[in-house]
């Protein structure tokens, strides 16, 4: 028995519906396609530009991101776009902590090498446990380099064989297509919508992403670049999340790690979410990662469908604070 | 003609703990056996997952000079578009309206994307005091032979797999790329 998969997507025409009844097609073709999305359901999970405006380049950076990974302890590729042709050391971590001072922090991958001609490379991929908190990506190279966009997304190697904690169950040949006449049973009708949907709403797609180096060296004038003074309030640029399809409303999670070196700030961030409708979330900046959601339902049609994001940082006269990451994923209400 | 185009679901709120073949109740004390629709809307699931645009990022950032940006985009789309935002000192008195360049297009021709506001200087929130946002979507016209720099969807590859485009720009402090366009028929694929 083997948990077959297509090279891609099979997508079959509607004439290779009419058919005898009990044959094994079209049913396999759908089943081998429940594991093949498994495989190649490959969205964003996080997705993003450093804030930092590196003109001079840097030796060196470092992003702590809140992250929301696979239940089922999935491989991710980490892709990095950079300048060309540079020599770089790229080391990715893991942490179930939420507390940033003194989380630990497990190595899950690291490489040394070039850029390359196009400055974009893939790492990995590394497995990501389903525990983990948050991520910690360090970049060093002996020349400079200008970190230009990060981008996370699931990459599994093989369908398993158990059910997943996701709600994924794989077809294996052995239920149906290499047993002569076997009946059509329900449940692989409904593991192709089942076990794909659950495949959609574990793999969490990045909505909106703002983060920056956590460790500026000074060097070429670098400092934070989401640094907040304690009487200071900020707006910073409206973004746009656009949700294909996404009629219905839905709901925002959003994780923030905001390091003060006074008090918590509470409330220091004010997530103001527009679409058909408006909800608003409000996290502190404590040190740790902060989570918070609310629902709102995306504005326009089809394809087009958004949420504006607006983002409030204040110190509130409390204390100053640097933001190192906020991000946000649509889930189910 | 056979022709299978992609569908748009709201798949958020299904809930994957329900069967595709609904429990009987009563009078109905059995299952009705599998039909044809039974097994299309079976095969359907699968294809909608594979084939359902992602999510396009609100991505912050100071991009001050020309920046790639990577973006996940599923199979089956076309053209994307691109929402940004860009701050800046207000420049009215100079009458100076600002816009992005956009590369990555299959046809090597890049998008400009001209702002309505009067905003001069790229200008970091947490730099200044006031700032202006100037805000624009690329234009949903699919041009098969652009003119240089003419506001247009951007055209991409289109395949099967999902796949990492990267489209590089200059001068913003928001962008989303997004799906604004699909192949109509997926057999075509």
């Amino acid at each position: 028995m083997s948990r077959p998969a297509p090279a891609s997507i099979t997508v079959a025409k509607p004439s290779d519906f009419i058919l005898p009844e009990f044959a094994v097609e079209p049913l396999v073709v759908a089943l081998e396609n429940v594991n093949a999305v498994y495989l190649y359901h490959q969205p964003a999970m996080i997705q993003g530009l450093p804030a930092d405006e590196y003109s001079g380049g840097t030796e060196g950076a470092t992003y702590l991101l809140p992250v929301i990974p696979s239940v089922d302890g999935l491989p991710y590729t980490f892709e990095l776009a950079t300048t060309a042709a540079t020599t770089i050391t790229r080391t990715y971590y893991e942490s179930s902590d939420a507390t940033i001072s003194g989380a630990t922090y497990s190595s899950i991958g690291t490489v040394t090498g070039s850029s390359g001609a196009s400055g974009i490379v893939s790492d990995g991929p590394y497995t990501i446990a389903a525990a983990t908190r948050h991520i910690k990506i360090v970049f060093s190279t002996a020349a400079t380099m200008y970190p230009e966009a990060i981008c996370i997304y699931p990459t599994p190697a093989a369908s398993v064989p158990a059910p997943t904690d996701a709600g994924f169950i794989a077809y294996d040949d052995g239920l149906y297509d290499t047993a002569t006449g076997a009946p059509i049973h329900k449940e692989l009708l409904d593991r192709c919508r089942k076990s794909t949907l659950a495949v959609w709403h574990d793999r969490k797609q990045c909505g909106y992403s703002l983060f920056c180096n956590t460790d500026p060296d000074g060097d070429e004038g670098e400092t934070h670049k989401i640094s907040i003074g304690s009487g200071d309030s900020i707006t910073m640029p409206i973004a746009r999340m656009r949700l294909p399809g996404y009629a219905a409303s839905a709901r925002m999670t959003a994780k923030a790690i905001g390091i003060t070196a006074g008090a918590t700030v509470t409330d220091g961030i004010t997530i103001t979410l527009k679409g058909k409708d408006s909800a608003v979330i409000q996290l502190d900046a404590s040190g740790a990662v902060e989570s918070g959601s609310a629902s709102v339902t995306p504005d326009s049609d089809d394809l087009a469908r958004f949420v504006d994001v607006s983002l409030v940082l204040s110190g509130e006269s409390i204390a100053a604070f640097e933001l190192h990451s906020l991000i946000i994923w649509p889930e189910a209400a | 003609m056979d022709k299978r185009p992609p569908t748009l679901p709201d798949l958020l709120p299904q809930d994957a703990s329900l069967p595709l073949v609904q429990i009987p109740t009563f009078p109905q004390p059995w299952t009705q056996p599998a039909t044809i629709d039974l097994l299309r809307s079976a095969d359907d699931w699968p294809l909608k997952v594979a084939f359902a645009p992602y999510v396009g990022t609100a991505m912050v950032a100071d991009t001050v000079g020309d920046r790639k940006v990577l973006a996940r985009v599923s199979g089956s789309v076309t053209y994307l578009r691109a929402d940004l935002t860009k701050c800046g000192n207000n420049s009215a008195s100079q009458n100076w309206r600002n816009f992005v360049n956009l590369t990555g297009d299959a046809d090597g021709i890049a998008v400009k994307l001209w702002f309505n506001d009067y905003i001069f200087k790229t200008a970091w929130p947490t730099s200044y005091s006031t700032v202006l946002a100037g805000r624009g979507t690329t234009n949903g016209a699919i041009i098969a032979s652009p003119a240089a720099n003419q506001d247009r969807q951007i055209e991409i590859t289109a395949g099967k797999a999902a796949q990492t485009e990267a489209i590089t720009v200059n001068h913003n402090h928001a962008i989303t790329i997004w799906a604004g366009n699909r192949v109509g028929d997926l057999l075509t694929l």
